[in-house]
């Protein structure tokens, strides 16, 4: 991998192609690889046991119906919408430096939405049943029931799979067409070839595809704050005390955004280490990203206080039911979450931690563990102190809902891993034009940090 | 049969060849049912396979008597049914079921020759219509899968019982019967107790025993030690106004709770005449759970409290013992003189019975309150005693043959008296028994003893009223009852219809009789038999007892029998083992009851392992904090710990082995030690107390009357802050988004009375069996998955030591409103034309919104597949409600499948369904009435009528969910503050 980078230090297309190009499989990426499909085998092992067993594998159980299976769709379904925010909404203002980091962001958006999307399947009591909600002229005349937020879920799940895919395959064909040009073999040049379709680069093809790529953008921005809303109404709408709350969808929205940010911010450093990306990615790009995080961190504290305050002000119920989540048998959720998610990132305030890659790696790696605490606190704790008392009732996950978990991101790792291989992880021509863009731009960046790009 | 039987014995009794005994009949299971003999090892799952196995032995049973051995007798049905029978109809006969040897009459739905249900029959005088829980699960026992279904010899031998039988009749003739003790369990039965005594007029050498584990003879020693002579008592609390029981449980399970719960209810209906019930008793009771003045007192003390109360209304001089009575407690006793009922139970020793039998008696209440008749059981004797004789006799040598019918002494008898051991001691043993319990491996012969619902025979009510047992489907082949037993061993060889009968033949005047036998099949007792009240005056003789010493220091223990499973006998049904104990919410299990302070004390909490150490023997079992419990003493509840059975084996500890003949009831000197290990107990309710929420609603009677003052509507509001500090807006006052519905036809709705709830579970087990819901097994339930549509919620009130306790039915709430319909995504809960939030299962997906938003928690899921993994075998289901698949929810329906039924009788005869003709399952078992079904756009139905009274509160209303399913706040008597002070 470092012999990437090394063969080609000038012009960055070679750098960037080549690592698709010349398919040299390291050790590390292919020990990668064997242990991400290792747990994607775990993932479709646990779905064979669920499937014939039933869901009563997991621990799941009147009142807590729901488990890891809507805690993990929660949180991979934050972490999609909010790297797909991400990319849109540098694409749509424009900003110099977005090339970078565009195209983890989006692949970030589409792997995730892809795991999120299983889990509404897999956790039906009988998912083979599942094209139910999907209004169809069944000759039986099933019908969805367009009250419902699973229904609007299943159309959110739908339409982001369908708009993330299609920002980030526009996104990428230019790049597939640079690919198809450089390409040495035969066979790679034909699925190139078909993938570009048929791009030769002409001033036209470039205003058409600048236009669709933003016209997705501006749509993404715009969907990525309504899925998110979409999916905290599944908890909105119901008379469940500590989830019939009106914060809901801005919360959702936040505390997955900082969750979608940090895992950006994961894959984009790795990558960074292992294919020598100094040059593309700058310390101007890890200074932005930490300033999202630490923005976003300070909005979910005041989310957190907010849930306190309006709990105490609303009624005894959700009084009750808050302090349950905060202090009864999973406080540690909550103090987890709020240690993780909102406690963790203020530490980028140091520029010294937002130099230290490991730091870094470790902040997003937390913030989107603290998400899933936080997720996990949604999902059983909220009906903690539900308005009987005497159906309160425990939840503990059981040794099947672990492997889904575990292989849910085994899953992402495999799709995360062949994405490095075989697709440009920064896109060419952006980067290409940025260049030429940002040399003018130089004098004002002030932390421009290129010291990488120019020791090259 | 049997003549049949003398024709061919071989075709009779041909699987005894492969039987050798205990090992001989393991391996005929196994080879017969293999995977049934494999699970019984195992857990849950195995379990559930097991009842599963059952179906395989109901299918068998219609075939059970090949053509070669088929009976010439038909199965007598109910008269007059038959001929306008239609294919598919149920047919109900009527029957008694035993309790303690006392009959309960109840009614059997049979669709196609399978009973499916049990009702009480309203004839009948301890049932009035109504069952209790015990009754209800009758139907899992038959079909139980370790059934005995043919004869077995200890240790092998290849002797042909039948021979056997005819020879021990004329070996017994011949020597009169010399060394015969015949064991039974408590006997009501005229045709049994006239077939014993001619028995025994034959073998005049040959001695009868009854014994129960929980009889309750105390209280007819007591009568002998009061008034001379061993009296049955019988309660009329409808008629009480003020009631104090001393460590009794009159509303508790039994063969008179379906009786006392009436006549209970019967006398706090109207606030006019509203009974008071004082209860003193150390753990925790139905009776306890409904008392307006409750007080924990150690057992110890019991014989004080009946001696002070003697002592204060001048009936024996006073002690002086320093024990001092609650104030009131005497003036409210001489205010209601006749009207005032003083009741110990069965812990209590002869001398307590003694006093109270004479209290009553001076206030005048004999006659009223309470009836006095000769004793319904047999009287040979009973008890302890008697079963010390006969362990006394066996090791003397004096027992040479000895059986043993229907009763389970090597398991149930105190642990000093060892039967197990000296049963086995005892040359020639034989044994009647539906499985092979503890009892039947220590006898050298076991014969299958015939399912109540297959049997015929007679038994008598509490007060005397004899009730017909016919048999609902044809016994398997080799089964027999009792009465056919003890003819064989008297040398006939009449089949048990023809012993009844016959029996009955000479009961009636001649010439009448056809006629009065087919009205007595028809409604299932028989008219004019209950027993005269026998007037008493205290014996000439008359002392007052001794006061009985306490026994021992330390801790003091009491037993008592289990809610679920009685004493034992009942361990083998799951659904009354996964019926959840109505104070301790535990299911599958038993546990040391002990107080919230005694157990901090010990450093224990629920589910910790402790050893108790009672006179040299101990056991170690978890313990169970218990509000409520009097500290310093410990309940050790009996029935568990099995050492045989496919189902009970291995459940819970068996309080038995530690329990004393000297101090069967109550004893001292215990010591309870933490053990260190944690045991999983499972319970239907995690948490007990209301969190200072409005949910059970209750009403001080002395406000009672402000209240109706004000009317209904303000009343409403007063019961309502009453109860909770901050009652919301009503739920018909807050507006909706949605449109409302328009009712053309009936709109369905309900009214739960919480002030005639009782708590006895016969509700939760008759929806139960009528809506085919699986029964899951223990682990299922620790993990919350119980799928029982109907839940008694229970909650503690106040001070853990002496709370309030409430009881509150939960079911669907069919709210207007609801909450599951708008959140399914494939409309597969949805609301109907009459109302009823209804139930597709097979649009369901299983994504369990429903569940999650439905704030009653009312919804079941199917985690696994239950209905076909058992729980239940099929043959039992309901045909009228579907057996749900893996993955989807199900919840109450409001017995639709009844609604349905009423529907078709009335379109039939072209009319409206009538008030009252749709009566839900739950309705229908509940001995106290505190369910009311109907229509309620009829504002002259009943339930419309029930909704109109101020105690009338929907539960969580302030959601808006306009639920149909209302509660009516309980009306409690509670002390005035100054006398609380």
């Amino acid at each position: 991998m470092a012999d990437a980078g090394a063969e080609a230090p000038h012009p960055p297309h070679g750098a960037i192609g080549g690592v698709v190009l010349r398919q040299r499989f390291g050790w590390r990426w292919l020990a990668a690889f064997a242990a991400a499909v290792a747990g994607s085998l775990l993932f479709v092992y646990a779905t064979v046991v669920l499937v014939v067993r039933g869901v009563g594998v997991w621990g799941t159980n009147i009142p807590h119906v729901w488990g890891f299976d809507i805690i993990n769709y929660a949180w991979w379904i934050g972490i999609a919408n909010a790297a797909s925010l991400m990319a849109a909404a540098f694409t749509v203002r424009r900003a110099p430096w977005r090339s970078a980091l565009n195209r983890f962001a989006e692949s970030v958006a589409l792997f995730s939405v892809i795991c999120a999307g299983l889990f509404p399947i897999l956790h039906l009591g009988r998912p083979w049943l599942f094209h139910w909600v999907f209004p169809y002229p069944a000759t039986f005349g099933v019908w969805p029931q367009f009250r419902s937020p699973l229904v609007w879920d299943f159309f959110t799940i739908l339409t982001h799979l369908v708009v993330t895919a299609s920002f980030w395959y526009v996104g990428l064909i230019p790049d597939l067409a640079h690919l198809r040009d450089r390409a040495r073999g035969a066979l790679a040049r034909k699925v190139f070839g078909v993938l570009a379709l048929g791009w030769r680069g002409s001033a036209r093809h470039w205003r058409n595809h600048q236009r669709a790529y933003h016209t997705l953008a501006g749509l993404l921005v715009a969907m990525a704050v309504f899925m998110q809303s979409t999916v905290s109404t599944e908890f909105a709408v119901t008379l469940v005390p500590e989830w019939h709350q009106p914060r809901y969808p801005l919360y959702f929205v936040v505390s997955g955004l900082i969750s979608g940010i940090g895992m950006v911010l994961v894959v984009a450093l790795l990558a960074r280490h292992f294919f020598e990306l100094h040059g593309f990615i700058t310390q101007r790009h890890l200074d932005v990203v930490s300033s999202l995080l630490i923005a976003n961190a300070i909005v979910i504290a005041w989310s957190y206080a907010f849930e306190a305050f309006s709990s105490w002000y609303a009624s005894k119920v959700e009084l009750q039911s808050w302090l349950l989540r905060a202090t009864g048998e999973f406080a540690w959720l909550y103090w987890g979450a709020v240690a993780c998610a909102v406690l963790a990132p203020q530490v980028l305030w140091w520029r010294r931690m937002r130099r230290n890659v490991a730091a870094l790696i470790l902040v997003g790696l937390l913030v989107a563990v603290g998400i899933w605490l936080d997720r996990f606190m949604i999902v059983v704790g909220g009906l903690l102190g539900d308005y009987l008392p005497s159906a309160w009732e425990g939840y503990s996950p059981s040794v099947w809902e672990w492997p889904l978990l575990v292989g849910s991101i085994a899953v992402y790792g495999t799709l995360i891993l062949l994405f490095l291989r075989f697709v440009p992880v920064i896109p060419v021509f952006e980067v290409h034009a940025g260049r030429r863009d940002e040399d003018g731009d130089e004098a004002r960046d002030e932390d421009g940090d290129r010291s990488g790009e120019d020791d090259r | 049969m049997t003549e049949r039987d003398e024709d061919r014995p071989e075709a009779t009794w041909r699987s005894l060849e492969a039987l050798d005994g205990d090992a001989g009949a393991l391996r005929w299971r196994d080879g017969e049912f293999p995977d049934l003999a494999r699970a019984t090892a195992t857990g849950r799952r195995s379990l559930l396979k097991l009842m599963g196995a059952s179906v395989a032995l109901a299918g068998t049973a219609g075939c059970e008597r090949l053509p070669a051995e088929a009976p010439a007798d038909p199965i007598v049905s109910r008269a007059g049914a038959t001929p306008g029978h239609v294919p598919g109809e149920p047919l109900f006969f009527a029957t008694s079921l035993p309790l303690e040897g006392y009959g309960r009459g109840v009614l059997v739905e049979s669709h196609e020759g399978r009973p499916t249900k049990i009702e009480g029959n309203p004839l009948h005088p301890a049932s009035l219509g109504a069952t209790d829980a015990f009754a209800q699960a009758a139907i899992l026992s038959l079909y139980a899968p370790d059934r005995l279904r043919a004869a077995l010899r200890r240790g092998g031998g290849r002797r042909r019982l039948d021979g056997t039988l005819a020879q021990l009749a004329a070996e017994f003739a011949a020597d009169g019967g010399a060394g015969l003790r015949l064991l039974t369990g408590p006997v009501s039965s005229p045709s049994l107790t006239a077939g014993i005594a001619s028995l025994l007029d034959r073998l005049p050498e040959a001695r009868w025993l009854q014994w129960s584990p929980v009889g309750d003879g105390n209280r007819l020693d007591g009568a002998a030690l009061a008034f001379g002579e061993r009296l049955e008592t019988r309660l009329d609390l409808a008629r009480a106004s003020v009631i104090v029981a001393i460590d009794d449980d009159p509303l508790g399970p039994g063969p008179n709770q379906v009786a006392n719960g009436a006549g209970f209810i019967a006398g706090r209906r109207d606030p006019a005449r509203f009974s008071r019930l004082w209860v003193f008793e150390a753990c925790p009771s139905l009776t306890g759970a409904r008392a307006d003045r409750r007080f924990p007192v150690s057992p110890r003390a019991v014989p004080a409290i009946a001696r002070a109360v003697a002592a204060a209304l001048g009936v024996v001089p006073p002690a002086d013992d320093g024990v001092e009575l609650p104030p009131g407690l005497v003036e409210d006793l001489r205010r209601a003189g006749p009207a005032a009922v003083v009741t110990a139970g069965r812990r209590a020793p002869p001398e307590v019975h003694a006093l109270v039998h004479a209290v009553n008696l001076a206030l005048g209440a004999v006659g009223t309150t309470v009836h006095h008749t000769r004793p319904v059981l047999a009287g040979a004797p009973s008890g302890v005693a008697a079963l010390a004789a006969l362990a006394a006799e066996i090791d003397a040598g004096a027992v040479s043959r000895l059986v043993v019918i229907d009763a389970n002494p090597a398991y149930d008898a105190p642990a000093d008296l060892d039967l197990a051991r000296r049963i086995r001691r005892v040359p020639f043993s034989l044994c009647l028994a539906s499985r092979l319990d503890e009892t039947a491996a220590e006898c050298l012969w076991t014969l299958p003893l015939a399912h109540p619902l297959e049997s015929w025979g007679d038994l008598r009510a509490p007060n005397g009223t004899v009730g017909l047992m016919q048999p609902a489907l044809a016994p398997p082949a080799g089964t027999m009852t009792a009465l056919e037993l003890v003819a064989r061993l008297a040398g006939s060889e009449a089949p048990a219809r023809e012993l009844v009968r016959g029996y009955w033949e000479q009961a009636f005047p001649p010439g009448e009789f056809e006629a009065a036998w087919l009205r007595t099949l028809h409604d299932g007792v028989v008219e004019g038999t209950a027993f005269e009240e026998i007037p008493v005056r205290l014996a000439p003789g008359w002392e007052v007892p001794p006061p009985v010493p306490a026994q021992g220091e330390g801790l003091t223990v009491l037993f008592a029998p289990d809610p679920s499973v009685w004493d034992g006998q009942f361990a083998d049904n799951a659904w009354l083992q996964e019926l959840p104990k109505p104070l301790t919410k535990l299911v599958w299990d038993n546990a040391i009851l002990i107080a919230p302070a005694t157990a901090a004390r010990l450093g224990l909490a629920n589910g910790d392992g402790a050893v108790l150490e009672l006179h040299g023997r101990a056991l170690e079992a978890p313990v169970w904090l218990l509000p409520g419990h009097a500290p310093d003493c410990v309940t050790l509840p009996l029935g568990y710990g099995h050492r045989r059975g496919d189902v009970a084996r291995g459940l819970g500890f068996d309080a038995y082995s530690v329990r004393r003949s000297e101090a069967p009831w109550v004893d001292g000197g215990a010591v309870l030690q933490p053990s260190g290990r944690r045991h999983l107990l499972a319970t239907t309710q995690d948490h007990g107390t209301m969190v200072g929420r409005d949910l059970v609603r209750s009403v001080p009677l002395a406000r009672l009357a402000a209240m109706a003052a004000l009317g209904g509507e303000a009343g409403g509001e007063a019961a309502g802050e009453e109860a909770g500090e901050e009652t919301e807006v009503a739920g018909e006052d807050l507006p909706s988004i949605y449109p409302e519905y328009d009712y053309s036809g009936p709109a369905w709705g309900m009214a739960v009375d919480l002030n005639a709830c009782i708590g006895c579970n016969a509700c939760v087990i008759a929806c139960q069996v009528e809506n085919n819901v699986p029964a899951v097994g223990k682990e299922e339930v620790a993990r919350g998955r119980e799928m029982h549509w109907l839940r008694i919620d229970r909650y503690w009130e106040g001070d853990p030591a002496d709370p309030r306790i409430h009881f509150q039915p939960v079911l669907c709430m069919h709210c207007e409103k609801a909450p599951c319909e708008v959140v399914c995504p494939v409309n597969a809960t949805v609301h109907d034309s009459e109302g009823l939030n209804v139930m597709v299962y097979n649009r369901c997906i299983g994504t369990r919104y429903c569940s999650n938003n439905c704030p009653y928690k009312v919804r079941r899921f199917n985690w696994f597949d239950y209905a076909d993994e058992g729980g239940r075998p099929e043959v039992t289901a309901n045909p009228d409600v579907t057996l749900r698949e893996r993955g989807v929810m199900e919840k109450c329906t409001y017995c639709v499948q009844r609604i349905q039924k009423a529907r078709i009788q009335a379109k039939l005869e072209d009319r409206p369904i009538a008030d009252g003709e749709v009566v839900t399952a739950c309705q229908q078992a509940c001995p106290t009435r505190a369910f009311t079904f109907g229509d309620i756009t009829d504002p002259a139905s009943a339930v419309s009528r029930a909704k109109a009274s101020p105690l009338n509160y929907g539960l969580l209303e302030e959601l808006n969910t306009r639920p149909r399913t209302t509660y009516l706040a309980r009306i409690d008597d509670p002390p005035a503050p100054e006398e609380a002070s």
